[in-house]
């Protein structure tokens, strides 16, 4: 029940883009079309569970028993750098044709700050996380900061697949000149965004 | 050199409105409008990237020429993540609740796409007085533009603006103040109707000087 608590928290209520901002570049640059919003989510989705995992890990056996916690920014940001590399070689490895779907939204992942967001929210008790997982003060657990990972993860998929497939209907219309772009695509996520907000009272 | 260079100030001014990293390129979204609920934390965030940005691209433009170009990326980030946690713990130490304003988003500064972007596009083949100014210059840009939209959120959101809690102006009664403006979701809607603003104001200057 906590569990399910938690991951429809992270998906819905404190999603990730439409209420923690976290990675709006990818969320507005690959979100023009359906197929390619679809793989950038699961890839996302791929890199932010595992790279938490690792990121939970590393804090708590060999941050936090050294007293280095204050490294944590920079030892969390090489991890997910070198996790992505190799994710990309092994998918480069083993299945091509995951790799022809996900290959170029790999690289950009490291500098999609919902990677790096998620991992200092779940250990070094950052912003986003509070009402969740910290909510009594005590750090979350492996699988609550798994779990956790995962529905912030999923959310974000969710949101960028929906993002496209309004932004695809969207090129049907006449728009503004001064509108057309970015501004416009800001005023969807805005509805969205109070769309998302009527989730608050469900928890 | 096919191109002549730019000039000094040219460099200096670039970032004001011309290539503006908010309004114009669009670089560091996440902090635009994660932090823009307030003046107060806009100009903190702003603070802190101009120092980050400033120093990285000094170091980055004085290693340049030592560094492999197949592992100039981890390099500059791992430049750009110690200048971070120095900030941090700065701003821990001298300026407690505004850092807990930023919360995650003051580590967030080294995924900024803004700051390993200059590196990349500028600092990597600038010397460093060129590099420190584009950083400057670049940053300010960036202050002034979630500033501005922090002060459109702020002011319509909650009616006044607060400056490190003594300075406050109250200019909007309670009844007129539009409260989803400082929620969440109103960044985008403040932040899509500025650029749509502004976009409107570059495609006259086109236009003009296509006549001109």
């Amino acid at each position: 029940m906590e569990f399910i608590a938690i991951a429809f928290g992270a998906i819905f209520v404190n999603n990730v883009v439409l209420n923690q901002f976290y990675g709006l570049c990818p969320f507005l640059g690959v979100s023009t079309k359906k197929s390619s919003a679809f793989s950038m989510g699961m890839a996302v989705t791929f890199v932010i569970t595992l790279s938490t995992m690792i990121a939970y890990t590393i804090y708590n056996q060999v941050l936090v028993p050294n007293n280095i916690e204050y490294l944590s920014t920079i030892v969390f940001i090489l991890v997910i750098a070198s996790f992505v590399q190799l994710v990309e070689m092994v998918i480069k490895k083993f299945s091509s044709a995951i790799y022809s779907a996900l290959g170029v939204y790999l690289p950009l992942i490291t500098t999609n700050c919902a990677v790096l967001g998620v991992a200092i929210d779940v250990t070094v008790n950052g912003t986003g996380s509070q009402k969740l997982l910290m909510a009594s003060g005590v750090a979350p657990t492996f699988w609550q900061a798994t779990v956790y990972a995962l529905g912030i993860s999923l959310g974000y998929a969710i949101v960028i697949f929906l993002f496209s497939a309004i932004r695809e209907e969207m090129d049907a219309y006449p728009i503004k000149k001064n509108w057309q772009g970015i501004p416009i695509a800001l005023i969807t996520a805005f509805i969205m965004a109070m769309i998302f907000s009527g989730f608050g009272g469900v928890i | 050199m096919a191109r002549k260079q730019k000039s000094l100030s040219d460099v200096f001014t670039a970032g004001f409105f011309k290539q503006n990293p908010v309004f114009v390129q669009f670089l560091g979204m996440c902090p635009t409008l994660a932090v823009t609920g307030s003046v107060e934390s806009a100009i903190g965030m702003g603070a802190g990237v101009i120092f980050v940005l400033v120093l990285s691209n000094l170091i980055i433009s004085l290693i340049r020429s030592a560094v492999p170009r197949e592992v100039r990326i981890p390099i500059y980030i791992v430049v750009i993540a110690s200048f971070v946690t120095m900030l941090e713990m700065l701003m821990n130490a001298f300026v407690p609740d505004l850092a807990a304003q930023l919360g995650t988003f003051l580590s967030l500064i080294v995924v900024n796409c803004l700051i390993l972007g200059r590196a990349e596009a500028f600092a990597s083949k600038n010397g460093p007085v060129r590099s420190v100014l584009d950083g400057l210059g670049m940053g300010i840009g960036f202050t002034g533009g979630i500033t501005l939209l922090a002060f459109f959120r702020e002011l319509l959101g909650k009616g006044s603006i607060t400056i490190w809690g003594d300075f406050a102006l109250n200019l909007i009664p309670s009844d007129f103040q539009i409260s989803i403006l400082v929620a969440p979701a109103g960044a985008f809607l403040v932040f899509g109707i500025l650029v749509s603003q502004i976009n409107k104001i570059k495609l006259r200057r086109a236009e003009q000087g296509e006549v001109a």
